[in-house]
């Protein structure tokens, strides 16, 4: 108890508490996540499967060649994800915003279901632009039809509207042009999935993602500018809207990297910030941002380790365990706190 | 408000269209019969015998599915907007759908070891509907008071959850991708008599039911104080429309799925026409769902007989609820904006 409150009065203890904590959490679910599966891997055995040649050839195969990349896959987006919500919910100042409820991840989405499907000649690795220009038409369309919005809640309405007309123009693609395995189609351009991804997948977002990531956070300062009070910020005038267009795009850009290789994956980005906020208290960019980072990415390793286990031993789309982990989280704070509605 | 002899002529109007839909929606297909002998095959004169079995086995049950489940999600709607006191209520989005369809899904996978279903499926449906229904109530409501737009917030994301875990049970049973696309965003594709056999009951005792409850309808649209003035035992009053709600989607989303916005479309459609008034509402709203559901049937069908997308061999035809989720959500946007001024 004295030990919880001295580190409560030194900030700096208490930050190497919280990073300690998240990281034995991510490592201990990273194990899991590489021995989970057919067939099952020992724990002992994972860290010379990795270093070296030991174990059966095809534990290796499997550890290294589908594992791994999965691994780093949901790590990669999950912390893409945990940010892009943190950014949207700070620089629009709704604490709902998010990629799942502005209209992102279904543009994103509605991209690439429009390419893969039609066949069109897009280069591999141009997919992410693809994928960010539909994020980026999904967000300004919310963006500009909730425009004078009274509450958070009503241009959060507006985007679940925009979300809802986009996925049915992606069923409408999915089921007029798909070949059959086409249940797989619609649980990736619908919830999101990560099975069967390879060190291809990996190589397509890391650039990205690695981009984004510190350009977010030294821009944070900036973010708690546009944070102040709609009348420090609007006398900045000219310099606000185009700081915050710029955090807009910079979301759209980590969500669509992420939903051309995994699909709009739900609920993260909407639940890390406020959990990133539980912990940290006092709204200042610079320490929310990397937690929200952080936190994404294991939130979506812990949904994927659940997406293996769930059905063991198949495997389910791991949109679907990122929303029965999130979504009764995001209900329960959405009545005991409101999720900082009132504010 | 209109006066009698303008709402008589609506009434009308909007019956001839549904009936005019309904042969439309009869002829199309990959073959096209033109009206005059649909209708020879309706009144089962036609000489040609591959008009009636096209007309009458294969495609009747489906335009007569999207009649009746155009009707009832119509009503429904129309019924919960009184009952929540939400221009924005509907099955889609208060959890109703959802939660009768996780019921259904459960029950084919025969998680609970009990006998193929046929004509039990709708008692099922309407448990899981109305659990769904009460869930979202109770998660949204704050000390005994329920904000409406929280309500249908919360409704998404119950939706979700119940999605999710209604997609684990049909993944857990291998189902096809055409049963998936059938409950999660509902669907006429494919359906034969059985499911009319379904469905007819609900809607024979629902819809009559419904118009017949104007008027305790219109008691609770005054709001408490009036209401217990005029010596209506109003909890009672609005449990009992809210189970009729419910068993209207129970008997849609048995046979179609959770095809959404017909049921907040149609009775905002109604209002704007004939006002508040329950008597014309009701009936109003019945009349535009059936118009709206077999005109966005009608173009699923016709992209599905000649896709506009140069496509494959298999194709799971479009599923209904995706056409209206298209023409439905600007309405949502709109009715969110004009809450908003």
């Amino acid at each position: 108890m004295s030990a919880a409150l001295g580190a409560v009065a030194a900030p700096g203890w208490s930050r190497a508490i919280v990073a300690g904590a998240i990281l034995a959490v991510l490592a201990a679910l990273a194990v899991a996540h590489l021995s989970l599966g057919e067939p099952r891997v020992a724990p002992g055995q994972l860290f010379g499967i990795l270093m070296g040649e030991s174990g059966e050839r095809i534990d290796r195969l499997v550890v290294r060649e589908l594992r791994l990349p999965r691994l780093i896959l949901a790590l990669l987006a999950g912390a893409a994800l945990g940010l892009s919500g943190a950014i949207l919910q700070f620089v629009l100042r709704n604490p709902l915003a998010s990629p799942e409820l502005l209209g992102v991840s279904a543009g994103a989405s509605l991209a690439m279901a429009v390419i893969l499907l039609l066949n069109a000649p897009v280069l591999f690795a141009l997919h992410p632009i693809v994928a960010l220009a539909g994020g980026l038409g999904g967000g300004l369309i919310v963006l500009a039809a909730s425009r004078g919005a009274r509450s958070p809640v009503e241009a959060a309405l507006i985007g679940v509207a925009v979300a809802a007309l986009l996925q049915g123009a992606i069923l409408a693609v999915i089921s007029l042009a798909a070949a059959s395995g086409a249940v797989q189609l619609f649980f990736l351009f619908t919830v999101g999935n990560l099975a069967n991804r390879t060190w291809d997948h990996v190589h397509l977002v890391w650039p990205w993602v690695i981009a984004g990531i510190p350009a977010a956070f030294l821009l944070a300062r900036g973010a708690n500018v546009l944070q102040l009070n709609e009348d420090v910020a609007s006398s900045l005038g000219m310099q606000a809207r185009r700081m915050r267009l710029v955090f807009i795009a910079l979301a759209a850009l980590l969500v669509g990297s992420t939903v051309a290789v995994a699909g709009p994956i739900a609920w993260v980005g909407l639940l890390t910030p406020h959990i990133a906020r539980l912990i940290v208290g006092r709204p200042d960019a610079r320490v929310l941002f990397p937690l929200a980072t952080a936190i994404g990415a294991l939130l979506l390793l812990a949904s994927d380790v659940l997406s293996k286990v769930v059905l063991y031993p198949r495997e389910i789309p791991v949109g679907l365990c990122t929303t029965l982990l999130a979504a009764p989280m995001i209900l329960l704070l959405l009545r005991r706190s409101n999720l900082g509605l009132n504010r | 408000m209109t006066s009698l002899r303008s709402f008589a002529a609506l009434t009308l109007l909007t019956s001839a269209a549904a009936a005019a839909l309904f042969i439309l929606h009869l002829g199309l297909g990959t073959v096209w019969i033109p009206p005059d002998r649909v209708l020879l095959a309706l009144a089962d004169r036609s000489t040609n015998p591959t008009d009636l079995t096209i007309v009458r086995e294969l495609r009747l049950p489906r335009a007569i599915l999207g009649l009746l489940v155009g009707c009832m999600l119509g009503l429904s709607g129309a019924l919960l907007q009184v009952v929540m006191r939400n221009r924005l209520a509907e099955p889609g989005l208060t959890g109703v759908s959802a939660g009768g369809i996780l019921a259904a899904v459960l029950f084919l996978a025969g998680m609970w070891g009990l006998p193929p279903p046929g004509r039990l499926l709708p008692f099922v449906v309407l448990v899981g509907a109305l659990a769904g229904g009460m869930l979202v109530l109770l998660v949204s409501s704050v000390r005994g008071r329920i904000d409406p737009l929280r309500l249908i917030l919360t409704a998404v994301i119950v939706n979700a959850i119940l999605g999710s875990l209604t997609s684990i049970v049909m993944l857990r049973s291998q189902q096809a991708l055409g049963s998936i696309l059938s409950w999660l965003i509902g669907s006429l594709n494919g359906r034969v008599w059985d499911d009319v056999w379904i469905a007819l009951p609900w809607a024979a005792v629902g819809i009559p039911a419904a118009l017949l409850s104007a008027r305790a309808a219109n008691i609770l649209q005054l709001g408490d104080e009036s209401g217990r003035a005029l010596g209506l035992p109003l909890h009672a009053a609005r449990v009992a429309l809210f189970g009729l709600a419910a068993a209207l989607a129970a008997g849609a989303v048995s046979v179609a799925g959770a095809i959404a916005f017909v049921g907040l479309m149609a009775p905002n459609a109604a209002r704007a026409i004939v006002g508040a008034d329950a008597r014309r509402l009701l009936p109003l709203s019945a009349l535009i769902g059936c118009v709206l559901l077999l005109a966005a049937d009608l173009v699923a069908q016709s992209l599905s007989i000649k896709p506009p997308i140069p496509s494959s061999s298999y194709r799971v035809g479009l599923p209904v609820g995706a056409v209206l989720a298209v023409f439905g959500a600007p309405l949502l946007i709109v009715l969110l904006r004009r809450s908003i001024r």
